[in-house]
């Protein structure tokens, strides 16, 4: 390992040296996810871009998925005779998640043109919280088989497709990523939820800081 | 000579499997968030009561299952039906559990109801989804240390979520029950009760 670190240091030294253009891209975008169909989220990004040629480009990037709430309902019981036996509950789902990745954009079609189309591989680490909330009335029932908050930060990976477009001043992409869930064993906890493995549909603009 | 000492660790392991037991935990249990130290509500066969008495959390043994010879299998609740004689029988389901950590000081929780000397396992299927208030007249709940002499004697109330049984052969029966339960005994109260067990034939006796 100790032999290896100062070629992969002097490596990434000569790929920063032999960059020709960095970009900074602010990203928005939509999230659905695969295994829960009512979890959504709204995206934000930046994510710094490294051209080394008119291929590849190396991309630092950092998601942050600001939940939408899903909210159902769920059952509440209680002995106390003296009450309805039932009572429904509402039950909020937040589901949110953080991400810090490395990728690659390599071009595949439109190398010297206008247009572009490019594939995005990236992994990194991703912290997702998923966030749940009950309202009933907590002095009298119990909720039966009820969900809890859960949170996993790990490693992950993601693919997608970007179609991007040159302008005078900058690029407009658009991107559709699917994310795996963060790297581990199931939720050890009867969850009627899994992981997120995020969907998502992306807008960005790339601003040339450096030449 | 892997295999040779594979062999004899299997020769050995299998006499001290024999004698000591290999037992394999079948309860689950799953902290409420909102509750502290008792486990959620569930219907999924987690074998486990949990409760508080007097606000100190309350939680029945764990069901073990021998693998290979003993130990013997242990549950923490039984269902049981005993003749009294005259047009009333007694049904029982007794819990048996410790407070928090403190394993060796074990007691039992009883709800006793009087029922037809007819009354039959698969009649408890009846009391699913229903909720039962003991207050005397009809049955009762015990709260009994184990090797110690003193009963408390209370009115309370049972809620069963689920209660199936089956035949599964001649006096043999399984399911489940799951449900909610609060008793007080006037010196001591039994709050936020729950209960979620898969029943075995062993559980089930009646006479």
């Amino acid at each position: 390992m100790k032999k290896i670190l100062p070629l992969v240091i002097a490596a990434n030294l000569l790929f920063f040296a032999a960059v020709a253009q960095v970009y900074i891209e602010p990203i928005a975008g939509y999230q659905l996810d695969i295994n829960n169909k009512d979890f959504k989220q709204i995206n934000s990004a930046v994510q710094i871009a490294f051209k080394k040629n008119n291929r590849y480009e190396f991309i630092l990037a950092a998601q942050v998925s600001w939940p939408l709430s899903y909210v159902s309902g769920d059952s509440a019981f209680t002995a106390n005779s003296s009450l309805p036996v039932y009572a429904p509950a509402e039950k909020t789902i937040l589901p949110g998640s953080f991400s810090f990745s490395a990728g690659h954009r390599i071009v595949l079609a439109g190398r010297n043109s206008a247009n572009k189309l490019s594939l995005l591989i990236n992994t990194g680490f991703t912290a997702q919280k998923i966030k749940v909330r009950y309202a009933y009335d907590k002095n009298n029932y119990t909720i039966l088989n009820p969900d809890q908050t859960q949170q996993r930060v790990n490693i992950y990976v993601s693919g997608g497709l970007e179609y991007m477009h040159l302008l005078k001043s900058g690029r407009l992409f658009f991107q559709i990523n699917i994310a795996s869930p963060p790297a581990g064993k199931q939720i050890k906890y009867p969850s009627s939820f899994k992981f997120m493995a995020p969907l998502n549909f992306n807008a960005g603009y790339s601003i040339p800081i450096k030449k | 000579m892997i295999q040779y000492y594979c062999k004899q660790i299997f020769y050995w392991l299998v006499p001290v499997l024999m004698v000591t037991g290999c037992g394999i935990n079948e309860t689950h249990y799953f902290a409420d968030a909102e509750n502290d130290g008792i486990a959620i509500f569930s219907n999924t066969g987690n074998n486990l009561l949990t409760c508080y008495i007097d606000a100190k959390p309350w939680r029945t043994i764990a069901r073990q299952q021998g693998i290979l010879g003993p130990p013997r299998p242990t549950y923490e609740v039984y269902i049981q039906k005993r003749l009294s004689g005259t047009g009333k029988d007694t049904l029982s389901i007794s819990w048996e559990g410790y407070f928090g950590t403190r394993d060796t000081l074990r007691r039992f929780i009883t709800a006793r109801l009087a029922v037809d000397s007819g009354f039959s396992a698969t009649d408890l299927n009846a009391l699913q989804g229903r909720r039962i208030s003991l207050e005397g007249s009809n049955g009762y709940f015990l709260d009994s240390a184990r090797n110690v002499y003193s009963v408390l004697m209370g009115t309370g109330h049972l809620y069963f979520h689920t209660l199936q049984l089956e035949s599964t052969g001649p006096g043999a029966f399984s399911g489940s029950m799951s449900g909610l339960m609060d008793a007080d005994f006037g010196t001591e109260k039994i709050t936020n009760g729950r209960f979620d067990h898969s029943i075995s034939p062993e559980q089930v006796q009646f006479q």
